[in-house]
């Protein structure tokens, strides 16, 4: 049975990144490719081929929304989990941002110690399904 | 998921070779502080000026600076009201961001590595909309 081993991070701020790199390589043992927009996501998913992608919101290049569609597009990247990480909480955004075929949401900030674990249970039952 | 309770450091109680990663990190990230307050307050416009307290929001509480990372939040969230609501909240967050350097700078008296960047100035009269 396959495991949860890569997982890709998309996020513009670099400091955002560095604790990503760090909580989930770092900390969770997952090999970790962390890129700064959605254009370089784009460009790095074939070839990094993730298990499960964090995919933040609000990026100057393209926007998650923008950057998922773009994704599902890539046959590489069918049935596998994206998750958005966002700091926007009001209940009818974060049910929008589901909308755009998400497979969940994790709220900005994200604790470092337990991301590693809080991301598994996405990719349990996130893993082949179709984009919504 | 919940977030962080305030201002605590993640990994206590984690190895020493995780925790002193972490401290490297987290002491980047406030060395990073006072640019990341001109980029607010020098900020072109009203949607960069959103930009910036939205990414500090997000990374702040990241590296356990929780308070910091509220204060963030509620000046993005400010941005839209009043002047007088907005400055209010910009001068929390900068009272807030000198508190953080300013207990970095204690901790960092007690070894030999240099001093951190200098607190963040007044706000501008021209952050105020």
């Amino acid at each position: 049975m396959s495991d949860l081993r890569r997982v890709m991070c998309v996020e513009d701020d670099a400091d955002i990144r560095m604790i990503l790199e760090f909580s989930l390589g770092t900390v969770g043992g997952y090999e970790v490719r962390c890129c700064a927009g959605g254009r370089s996501a784009l460009q790095q998913a074939p070839e990094f081929r993730p298990d499960l992608v964090l995919l933040d919101v609000m990026m100057p290049d393209l926007s998650g929304p923008e950057t998922l569609a773009a994704l599902r597009e890539l046959p590489v990247m069918q049935g596998v989990p994206v998750v958005f990480m966002t700091a926007k909480a009001m209940p009818d955004e974060l049910e929008q941002l589901l909308q755009h075929g998400a497979t969940g949401l994790i709220v900005k900030p994200f604790d470092p110690m337990t991301l590693p674990t809080d991301i598994r249970p996405y990719w349990e039952h996130g893993r082949g399904r179709p984009a919504a | 998921m919940a977030g962080l309770p305030p201002d605590v450091d993640p990994y206590a109680g984690q190895p020493l070779a995780v925790q002193a990663a972490f401290l490297k990190l987290r002491s980047g990230f406030l060395a990073g502080l006072p640019q990341r307050w001109v980029e607010i307050e020098a900020a072109p416009s009203d949607a960069a000026r959103q930009q910036a307290l939205h990414r500090l929001a997000g990374a702040a509480g990241s590296y356990g600076c929780t308070a910091l990372g509220e204060a963030a939040r509620a000046a993005e969230q400010a941005l839209g009201q009043d002047s007088a609501v907005f400055v209010a909240a910009l001068l929390h967050l900068q009272r807030q961001l000198q508190s953080q350097l300013q207990s970095q700078s204690q901790s960092q008296s007690q070894s030999p590595s240099p001093s951190p960047s200098p607190s963040p100035s007044q706000p501008h009269s021209d952050t105020v909309r």
